[in-house]
């Protein structure tokens, strides 16, 4: 799986420790999303850019993630700059462009942009299980960090379920079938797999009673800060500090 | 009934692991499962439970756990009479599908999962996990994923998992299936190195006479026979009324190969 | 169906995880600890089946389920339906982190009011038929409240995006038709198969 690939690579962003890479970058995120101004944002998306090339996630595969915000960028787009109202720019036959519509699409691609990058980051660079343990940290409850835990788990193993079962299907001319036929069989390929996995979540809970589960989580951390993660820290928080004072001004 | 266990007991020593007066079971639409089952397992008995599907082997099993509560009948396991949901540690159940217990993220917080729970401290749990891996050798596949092992090394984990929780008997459900023969005698050789009380249902009929001394065939819900396992298995007339087939090893000619590796047909 | 980064205001942002932090808190003091699990492994099944496709038209689409997975696990489907769309940032890198606490806030309240027009609705009809319509109806409902809330807020964030907030809306409405159809249809095959399913967590 590519995250398995992105979260085992070595990078000064994968060795910071996860609960300050989580809160500096997660502020980081707040002030992109606050940020109103041109050379602000630009600034911002180039920082981000920089932590990309820091976390050594691949240029591929960040080109890759980015791929479907440009699909919806494309349709936003024009559709922004021909329905906001305000000042008109230019008039083609009964399409009017106006001068806001086109300023909004600009800032929200850039700030769309910058938060997707930032949360690449945070995503590739920690592992799973290692997030949720930052989260306990701050405070999440346990039960929906074991929630977290459990669900990661199983989303694998129905994904290669439901390959199964298409393949199954496929074998017996499922591709071919269209119209409402389609509708019914893929229909009955979902409640398929919703109806193994409500059995099978009976026997998870029996594994999980057999082994003394009564309804507290045990949730293990092992963090430990060091000074070069407050170093990183430091760094985040001068570029958010001036953003935010430019912003001000 | 053929056989009965023939072990001659001492009444001054309480030999007895698992115990199963008179039990019942049917479920709340009345479908019947089991009828009127009753046995005694000895401690460090290696017990084979056979039979054809549908016979109340399973169910057999989460009777035993506490997971089940009979209709009729009573279960003692280690002289503590067996509460429904109320689950004692001594006794631990492999389960026929390995997805359907390993459920952490990572092996270790697999193994350390039980040991957690049963209030040791985060350093003994970790000990106790750590231990219970080496013991099936899987040490490295620790900060693994489950989803990313194959099956003979789920399978593997799945009983480290119990290992950790060091209990004295263990229920074990199928645990050859869907192995390759690597991994399937590493389960034997490792079934064979434990001192407890071992009851195993499977449809591997070479790997219980390898593994265990008893075995009992469960029909329809009644336990048919309870005997020594080569005797049992041997009898083609008995096997073969409960659907089965008795093993090619306990046939005269397989028992002498050529030098060649031929079997002879004698 | 649920909105993107860079859109919304950051105080609509940090409003809608709070609403949602509020609400799955709220949700976990009520429910037993017990049913997490069974509540991880549905919703793990769930986020996989809303990816498998369905071929409408001339394009293929996938489902929001939101409609099935408030039936069948009825009013903690707020937890996996806040844990899918962390899952859908963290596994599919398209962003979303931080409209995570809006898309959750409004999918949460509309999976509530799906469980009681459910609920209501196979009080009064007891057939199989009847059930399932229900189902496909309050799906259906469900998801057009949930994009009424998405046309609000974007439109308060920006009075500029109003324009674009009521297409988008259109666009979707006919999805919520299809889900609802194919709500419907899932729920009658439940019925028929493990009727047990549709009683809630």
């Amino acid at each position: 799986m590519q995250l398995d690939y992105l979260t085992a690579i070595h990078s000064p962003m994968h060795t910071w420790d996860a609960r300050w890479k989580l809160a500096f970058v997660g502020m980081l995120i707040f002030v992109v999303a606050s940020a109103r101004e041109y050379t602000n944002l630009i600034v911002l998306y180039l920082f981000a850019l920089g932590l990309i090339v820091y976390s050594k996630i691949p240029l591929s595969s960040y080109l890759k993630s980015l791929k479907p915000l440009f699909l919806i960028l494309i349709m936003m787009i024009p559709l922004l700059s021909l329905t906001s109202g305000g000042t008109i720019l230019t008039q083609w036959g009964f399409l009017t462009i106006y001068k806001e519509g086109l300023h909004l699409s600009g800032m929200v691609t850039l700030r769309a942009c910058t938060i997707i990058s930032l949360s690449i980051i945070i995503f590739s660079s920690t592992k799973l299980p290692v997030l949720v343990q930052a989260l306990s940290y701050f405070r999440i409850p346990k039960g929906l960090c074991f929630l977290l835990i459990v669900t990661y788990r199983y989303i694998f193993l129905y994904l290669d379920k439901v390959d199964k079962l298409i393949t199954a299907a496929k074998l017996r001319g499922y591709t071919v079938i269209k119209g409402i036929r389609h509708i019914k069989n893929t229909t009955a390929i979902l409640v398929t797999l919703l109806v193994r996995s409500y059995d099978q979540s009976e026997r998870i809970y029996q594994a999980m009673q057999l082994r003394g589960f009564t309804g507290s989580f045990p949730v293990t951390q092992h963090f430990k800060t060091t000074w070069q993660d407050i170093a990183k820290a430091g760094i985040i928080f001068a570029c958010l500090v001036s953003i935010l004072s430019l912003e001000i001004l | 009934m053929f056989g009965i266990n023939f072990k001659p007991r001492d009444p001054m020593k309480n030999n007895t692991s698992i115990s199963l007066v008179d039990c019942s079971f049917s479920y709340t639409t009345g479908q019947r499962i089991l009828s009127n089952v009753s046995l005694d397992v000895d401690i460090g008995e290696r017990v084979a439970l056979i039979g054809p599907n549908g016979a109340g082997k399973t169910t057999l099993f989460l009777l035993l756990c506490g997971i089940l509560a009979p209709t009729d009948g009573t279960i003692t396991v280690k002289d503590k009479k067996v509460k429904h949901n109320q689950f004692n540690q001594a006794i631990s159940y492999l389960f026929q599908s390995p997805d359907d217990q390993l459920f952490s993220s990572t092996v270790i917080d697999d193994v350390t999962f039980g040991p957690l729970n049963s209030g040791l401290t985060q350093k003994a749990a970790f000990d106790q996990a750590e231990v219970a891996l080496a013991s099936v050798n899987c040490q490295s596949l620790r900060d693994k994923p489950p989803h990313n092992l194959s099956g003979g090394e789920k399978r593997m984990v799945a009983l480290a998992t119990l290992l950790a929780m060091q209990p004295e008997i263990m229920l074990l459900d199928e645990p050859t299936s869907n192995l390759d023969m690597k991994n399937r005698r590493a389960i034997i050789t490792l079934l064979c190195s434990l001192k407890k009380t071992l009851l195993i249902s499977s449809h591997d009929l070479e790997f219980l006479l390898e593994t265990c001394s008893r075995a009992i065939i469960l029909d329809q819900g009644t336990i048919v026979a309870d005997g020594p396992i080569r005797t049992l298995l041997a009898d083609e007339d008995l096997m073969q009324a409960h659907h089965m087939e008795k093993p090619h090893s306990l046939f005269p000619h397989t028992h002498r190969r050529s030098v060649e590796g031929i079997p002879r047909d004698h | 169906m649920h909105i993107s980064d860079g859109i919304l205001d950051p105080k609509i942002c940090l409003g809608g995880y709070v609403v949602a932090s509020g609400l799955c808190a709220a949700l976990l003091a009520k429910t037993d600890q017990r049913s997490i699990p069974r509540i991880a492994v549905m919703g793990a099944a769930f986020f996989v089946a809303s990816l498998i496709h369905f071929r409408i038209g001339f394009s293929s689409v996938h489902l929001t389920l939101l409609g099935l997975v408030s039936i069948v696990l009825g009013i903690r489907a707020p937890l996996a339906i806040t844990v899918g769309l962390f899952f859908q940032a963290l596994l599919f890198q398209h962003g979303g982190l931080s409209t995570l606490g809006v898309n959750a806030s409004l999918l949460s309240i509309s999976s509530l009011l799906i469980v009681v027009i459910y609920r209501l609705g196979t009080k009064m009809i007891k057939n199989k038929i009847g059930h399932a319509l229900v189902a496909g109806v309050s799906a259906s409902l469900g998801l057009v409240i949930a994009l009424a809330g998405i046309v609000l807020l974007i439109s308060f964030s920006e009075e500029a995006f109003a324009g674009f907030a009521y297409i988008f809306s259109f666009a979707n409405g006919g999805l919520a038709i299809v889900e609802g159809i194919i709500t419907a249809i899932a729920v009658f095959y439940i019925l028929r198969i493990k009727p047990a399913m549709l009683k809630g967590v």
